[in-house]
C-alpha cells in the first residue's frame, strides 16, 4: 500500500461527528493492569483519544488468563485485538492461529534483577532461588543471557516463576525469593529501598520488540475501520507520552497506575528518555529487524527451530499506515 | 473533557494499596481484588459446564468459563457494589442471578449464581 492510499484510506475512516461509536475488545493479562506496559492504553483512555475516535473501547481480562493465553482469546471470540508479548503471538502463529502484530506497544524493555540486600554480587546467587517470569518468555530468557555473562549457568540458581512485577517483588519483600526479575517502576521504588541492583537485561540483550497489539488477519480484514481508529489513538498516546510538555501528567498517571510515588514515576521516564532508549515506539511503528532478534533469541532457548521464520510473518503493517502511522 | 474511565479508576483504586503488596501471580490476582465465585445452572437446577460468565463495570470486564460442575471463580479489580455478573452460553439465554454478599465490606468474596434458560 502507498502512503498516498493509506492517507487516503485515513481520511476516510476519519470518525464522523454523531454517527454510533465502533465497539472494540482490547484483551489484557491481569498482571499487566496495573503495570508500565498498560501505560498506551490508559494514557488513551485517560486523554479521551479512543472517544475522539468514535470507539467504544473495552477492556478484557480474561481468566485465567495470563501471557500464554491472549491469542487464545482472539481466537475464541472473547477479544477482538489483545495486548501480548511477541514470543507468545510467535509460537501461536507457527502452530497454525492467523493473528498478526498491528502495532508496537513496548519496545526494548529494561529489567532489573534485583537481589535482597545481602546479595551485592551476582557471584553470591549461587544455589540461591531467583524469582522468573514465565520461562518462554523474552524477560526471562534475556535475564538468563544477563546471569550467564556474569558467569551463572541455569544449574548454578533455583528458578522460580511468578508472573508479573509485582509477584516477583512481592516474593522479593516476603524474602521467599533471594532475587527476582522487576520491570518500572517497581525496580526503582525496590531499589530506593535498599534492595540490590545486580544488572540489567539490556547490558546482555540488544533491543528488542517486546510487546504489541495483535489481531486475526481475518478480523482485521472485517473491521479495518475499527481497527485504523484505534491505531490513530494509540498513535495519539504515544505522541502525548513522549511530548515533555506532558511529563509531569504522564508521571502522574504512572503513578496512580502502579501505586509508586511521583518521584519515583518522574525516574521511570527519565529512564526511558533521558537519553532516549527507544522503549516506547514513536507512533506504534513495527521494528522487523526488532522483532527478528526475538526470532533469535527463542532460537537460542530451543523455543523454536531452524529454519527460522521471516518477521514480516508475524506483522500485517497496512493498518498502521492507513493510520498515519510513518 | 477529558474520559477518565473505569480502567483508570481501577488502576487507581488499586494503587490505593502498593502495588507490590499483593499480587500472587497473573489468576490469582491481588491480595486486595475483589472475588467472585458461584454456579451457573439452567432453570431446573442441573449445572452447566463451559458458560461463559462476565463481571463487567464500565468499559471494563473480567471474563471466565465454568467448569465441570458448572462452577466459576473470578479476580477482578471490581468492586463488587460497582459491578454487573451475566452469563451465557450458545443454546441458553440468562434467565436471572442470585447474589450472596458477605458481610464485610466490597472487598469480601462475592457469590453470585446464575441461570440460564434453555432457548426454545
Amino acid at each position: 500500500m502507498t502512503r498516498l492510499t493509506a492517507a487516503i484510506i485515513a481520511l476516510l475512516t476519519v470518525a464522523p461527528a454523531g454517527a454510533e461509536p465502533l465497539t472494540l475488545r482490547y484483551g489484557a493479562a491481569y498482571s499487566t493492569l496495573r503495570s508500565i506496559y498498560s501505560l498506551p492504553i490508559v494514557i488513551a483512555e485517560h486523554e479521551g483519544f479512543f472517544l475522539r475516535e468514535n470507539l467504544d473501547f473495552k477492556i478484557v481480562v480474561p481468566i485465567p488468563g495470563g501471557s500464554d493465553k491472549m491469542i487464545d482469546a482472539l481466537h475464541d471470540g472473547t477479544v477482538d485485538i489483545t495486548h501480548v508479548a511477541t514470543p507468545y503471538l510467535i509460537r501461536k502463529a507457527l502452530a497454525g492461529s492467523d493473528a498478526v502484530a498491528v502495532a508496537t506497544e513496548f519496545n526494548n524493555p529494561i529489567y532489573s534483577l534485583l537481589a535482597q540486600p545481602d546479595i551485592t554480587s551476582f557471584a553470591m546467587l549461587k544455589g540461591k532461588r531467583v524469582g522468573f517470569a514465565d520461562p518462554g518468555g523474552t524477560i526471562a530468557m534475556s535475564i538468563r543471557k544477563l546471569l550467564a555473562v556474569h558467569g551463572l549457568a541455569e544449574a548454578d540458581y533455583v528458578t522460580r516463576m511468578l508472573e508479573g512485577t509485582p509477584a516477583r517483588l512481592n516474593c522479593l519483600k516476603r524474602a521467599e525469593c533471594d532475587a527476582v526479575v522487576l520491570g518500572q517502576p517497581q525496580d526503582v521504588a525496590a531499589r530506593n529501598e535498599g534492595f540490590t541492583l545486580l544488572g540489567l537485561s539490556t547490558e546482555a540483550t540488544p533491543a528488542y520488540l517486546y510487546t504489541v497489539t495483535a489481531a486475526r488477519r481475518s478480523w482485521a480484514e472485517a473491521h479495518g475501520e475499527t481497527l485504523i481508529r484505534y491505531l490513530r489513538a494509540l498513535r495519539s498516546s504515544f505522541q502525548f507520552i513522549r511530548d515533555p510538555q506532558h511529563r509531569n501528567a504522564v508521571a502522574d498517571i504512572i503513578a496512580e497506575t502502579t501505586g509508586v510515588s511521583k518521584v519515583v514515576a518522574a525516574n521511570v521516564l527519565a529512564l526511558y528518555f533521558e537519553p532516549e532508549r527507544g522503549v516506547l515506539p514513536r507512533e506504534g511503528e513495527i521494528d522487523t529487524e526488532a522483532l527478528a532478534r526475538v526470532i533469535s533469541m527463542m532460537a537460542e532457548t530451543g523455543a523454536i527451530k531452524p529454519p527460522l521464520p521471516a518477521p514480516e510473518k508475524f506483522v500485517d503493517r497496512q493498518y498502521l499506515q492507513a493510520a498515519g502511522v510513518k | 473533557m477529558r474520559a477518565c474511565s473505569f480502567a483508570l479508576a481501577a488502576l487507581i483504586a488499586l494503587a490505593g494499596s502498593p502495588a507490590n503488596s499483593g499480587g500472587l501471580g497473573d489468576d490469582n490476582g491481588d491480595g486486595n481484588d475483589s472475588i467472585f465465585f458461584g454456579t451457573v445452572k439452567d432453570t431446573r437446577g442441573v449445572a452447566i459446564a463451559g458458560a461463559r460468565v462476565n463481571v463487567k463495570f464500565k468499559n471494563m470486564s473480567f471474563v471466565t468459563t465454568t467448569d465441570v460442575i458448572g462452577n466459576y471463580r473470578l479476580s477482578t479489580t471490581i468492586d463488587p457494589d460497582e459491578s454487573e455478573l451475566s452469563c451465557s452460553k450458545e443454546g441458553y439465554r440468562q434467565s436471572g442471578t442470585t447474589r450472596r454478599s458477605a458481610p464485610g465490606g466490597a472487598k469480601s468474596p462475592v457469590e453470585i449464581d446464575c441461570t440460564l434458560q434453555p432457548d426454545l
